[in-house]
């Protein structure tokens, strides 16, 4: 069953606009794979690519060992659930279900009978004789699901499928979701623009923009070293400095800011000079108490402070008319700070990442 | 009830009343007034039977009265020439013709009497007259067979045409397609059917065309066999064909095309069990149009048709303009109407598709 899928060296032009450009990534067989990035960026070509609709223009797509290339959709041992679910809404649930079984020449009790399997496997039970269009958005979801696990595919593809689903019942599937996979142990690939999603149901993630995969690594990895500015601040929420690198020193550099140098991690091995963007998170910064020193300081004006409920975000001025977000716990200490109060705020160099500023077009 | 007040509330007392107006004239005085009489036409009989008979009758008399008026003149001329002793019994002759000719006025005169406008009465005789005339029986199931035939003919050309620019073409062929197709349907149907006479006649484009290229050793007369007509009706019709396809098709959302291929359905059955089933109003729709619009043809088989190739309409219409019996002619008219109201429902029937599904 294990199955690994390779992607090498694939692009996809379609005329002289490249949606996918030389991505290079292989997902062992078994494995939650997410690729997380914004609108646009490619990601349901890549899908359409591993599923068949779509053969790259260069490069090759490897499923198990064998080339896919001039293999249709109807022959390739993947499964894709649509954007929309794509249910066929004249047919049963169990019939929906049932459908690759049909196609395959089974016959109808046994594909009753396999479709009731699996419509016990999504927790659909006695629903089977309804009509897909009397299901809720939840159970449509599930349908389609068990649709797609019905043809045993090696590989489950699967295109922002929650994405029409109200926040609970979101958060719901994603849980169903990586049970589902855990017990069938098929490879899921998920397609996501959504990061909460990408992060909580993930092995491993790759962050595209524009065609590219930036960066591929478990949700830990992405979210605490991001290769690359776009991933910095694409997957969750970053305070960026911008400034070029004064001065280097193991694995640290100094940037030269408009608060002034404030040092972090040098991962990319930046050089004395490079335009640099020092990133942030605002849950490791934290406001100085009076007299408190901390390596990297700012001083500067609160904005305005948002409650909401467990925790506190305070706006600080920063450059232009961007606020640097600081995250706290409100833990009860922090409920003096208002509006148009001063502070100094700081972090730790090794809470913070500075890396290449790129042309990225990201705010 | 509630839809109406739902109406009223929101187009006013006015216009619900003009619209109930209006629907009433069209439904009562358009369509339900003049059905009603052409079938109380098609129920009165009219027996000419005693009618004719006395026709004959006096037809008889009336050469019996010229050949004795004839006779007369004879006799006439034989008297002026005739010797005196020969007179009288020429004389005698001529009072005896005389007699016969006042006697055979008097029974022309009686029969005359006899003669009266027969009265109409309610029978089903019109309808009877269809099942007992052979010719007229075997032109009525040909049309029907061959309606259905037509109608066949064009769904399964233009199924394929109308999932091609539904769902194959890419936008702007499509567009260009459909013009492509609704342009030759600004030209009359009459000069569009002329030009299939153009291309299918004796010496017409075809036959020369594939005797020349050695195709065909001989030409085919279309014309005279009923291929002339159904090949003339597929093409008049095939727009009524293609779009109500064309629509429902073009709702068919995209992605269940490639779901079923993902699940791994060949071409044949993505369409058996999804493109099929989701166009059907739409195929019964244009199996219904084409159907009623072929049936009730008459100027694609009287351009198209030779002799030996009537449509059961050039009958009706015979009976109506020539044949001078409305009345049997409405019964015919009604029992066309019969048929394709039967078709009507057996394409429901078939398609599982309700009266609502069709006026979609
Ligand atoms: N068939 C096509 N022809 C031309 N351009 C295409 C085609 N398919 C996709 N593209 C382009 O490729 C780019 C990537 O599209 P893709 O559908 O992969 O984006 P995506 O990441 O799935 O976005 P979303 O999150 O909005 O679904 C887009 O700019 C799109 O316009
Ligand atoms: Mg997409």
């Amino acid at each position: 069953m294990s199955m690994d899928i390779e992607i090498d060296n694939v692009s996809m032009r379609f005329g002289d606009f490249t949606a996918v450009r030389e991505a290079s990534l292989t997902i062992p067989g078994g494995e939650f794979f997410s690729f997380l990035g914004p609108s646009g960026c490619g990601k349901t070509t890549i899908l359409r690519m591993l599923s068949g609709f779509l053969d790259p223009s260069d490069g090759a797509i490897r499923i198990g060992g064998q080339d896919m290339r001039g293999i249709g959709p109807n022959k390739r041992p993947t499964a894709l659930i649509f954007q929309n679910l794509a249910l066929f809404p004249l047919m049963k649930v169990w019939e929906n279900i049932a459908f690759g079984l049909e196609v395959r020449g089974m016959a109808k009790a046994e594909r009753r009978k396999k479709a009731d399997r699996l419509i016990e496997l999504v927790a659909l039970q006695g629903q089977g004789d309804k009509l897909v269009t009397e299901l809720s958005g939840g159970q449509r979801q599930r349908v389609a699901i068990a649709r797609a696990l019905a043809v045993e595919p090696a590989v489950l593809l699967l295109d922002e499928p929650l994405s029409a689903l109200d926040l609970k019942l979101r958060q719901h599937m994603r849980a169903e979701l990586r049970a589902i996979q855990k017990r069938t142990g098929v490879t899921f690939i998920y397609i996501t623009h959504d990061q909460g999603e990408a992060l909580t149901m993930s092995d491993r993630i790759g962050v595209m923009s524009q065609g590219l995969i930036e960066q591929v690594g478990s949700g830990e990895a992405i979210y605490d070293e991001p290769a690359t500015a776009f991933v910095a601040t694409f997957v969750g929420e970053n305070n960026p400095f911008y400034g070029r690198v004064m001065t280097t020193e193991r694995g640290y550099a100094m940037v030269d800011t408009m608060f002034g140098p404030l040092r972090g991690r040098n991962s990319q091995r930046l050089i004395t000079g490079d335009r640099a963007i020092l990133f942030v998170r605002p849950e490791r910064v934290r406001v100085l108490d009076e007299g408190e020193e901390a390596e990297n300081v700012i001083a500067s004006t609160i904005d305005r402070v948002d409650l909401e409920g467990a925790f506190r975000n305070i706006f600080v001025r920063g450059e232009g008319s961007r606020d640097i977000v600081v995250h706290m716990t409100n833990d009860g200490r922090n409920g003096h700070l208002s509006p148009g109060q001063r502070v100094r705020i700081g972090f730790d160099p090794d809470r913070a990442l500075v890396l290449q500023e790129t042309g990225l077009s990201q705010q | 009830m509630g839809a109406l007040k739902d109406f009223a509330r929101r187009y006013g007392a006015i216009m619900t009343g003009y619209m109930l107006v209006a629907c009433g004239v069209w439904m009562i005085g358009m369509i339900i007034l003049p059905q009603l009489l052409m079938v109380d036409y098609s129920l009165q009989y009219l027996d000419r039977s005693e009618e004719s008979r006395i026709d004959q009758q006096i037809e008889a008399q009336y050469i019996e009265l010229q050949q004795t008026q004839s006779a007369l003149r004879r006799v006439g001329r034989a008297l002026e020439a005739a010797a005196a002793d020969a007179a009288p019994a020429l004389e005698r002759q001529a009072a005896q013709l005389d007699a016969e000719i006042a006697e055979i006025e008097e029974t022309i005169a009686a029969l005359e009497n006899r003669y009266v406008e027969a009265e109409p009465v309610y029978s089903l005789a019109n309808y009877e007259y269809l099942f007992t005339n052979s010719l007229h029986r075997a032109i009525f199931l040909k049309t029907i067979w061959a309606t259905a035939l037509v109608t066949f003919a064009a769904l399964v050309l233009c199924y394929p045409i109308a999932f091609y620019l539904a769902k194959v073409a890419p936008g702007e062929r499509a567009g260009m397609l459909m013009l492509a197709l609704i342009i030759p349907y600004w030209i009359n149907e009459i000069l569009r059917t002329f030009a299939w006479l153009m291309i299918l006649s004796y010496n017409g484009i075809f036959n020369q065309a594939f005797t020349g290229l050695g195709v065909i050793s001989e030409p085919i007369d279309f014309l005279n066999q009923n291929m002339g007509v159904i090949i003339g009706m597929t093409y008049t019709y095939i727009l009524f064909m293609v779009f109500p396809i064309y629509n429902t098709i073009d709702t068919l959302d995209k992605n269940q095309l490639e779901a079923a291929r993902d699940l791994g359905a060949p071409w044949w059955r993505i369409h058996w069990r999804i493109v099929i089933p989701h166009a059907k109003p739409g195929i019964a729709v244009g199996c219904i149009m084409t159907f009623m619009l072929a049936a009730g043809s008459y100027a694609v088989p009287q351009i198209l048709g030779g002799t030996s190739s009537l449509w059961f309409t050039q009958i009706i219409y015979n009976w109506f303009f020539e044949g001078g019996d409305w009345n049997v002619g409405s019964a015919y008219a009604f029992l066309l109407l019969i048929i394709c109201v039967l078709f009507i429902l057996a394409m429901m029937r078939l398609f599982r598709v309700g009266l609502n599904e069709i006026s979609r």
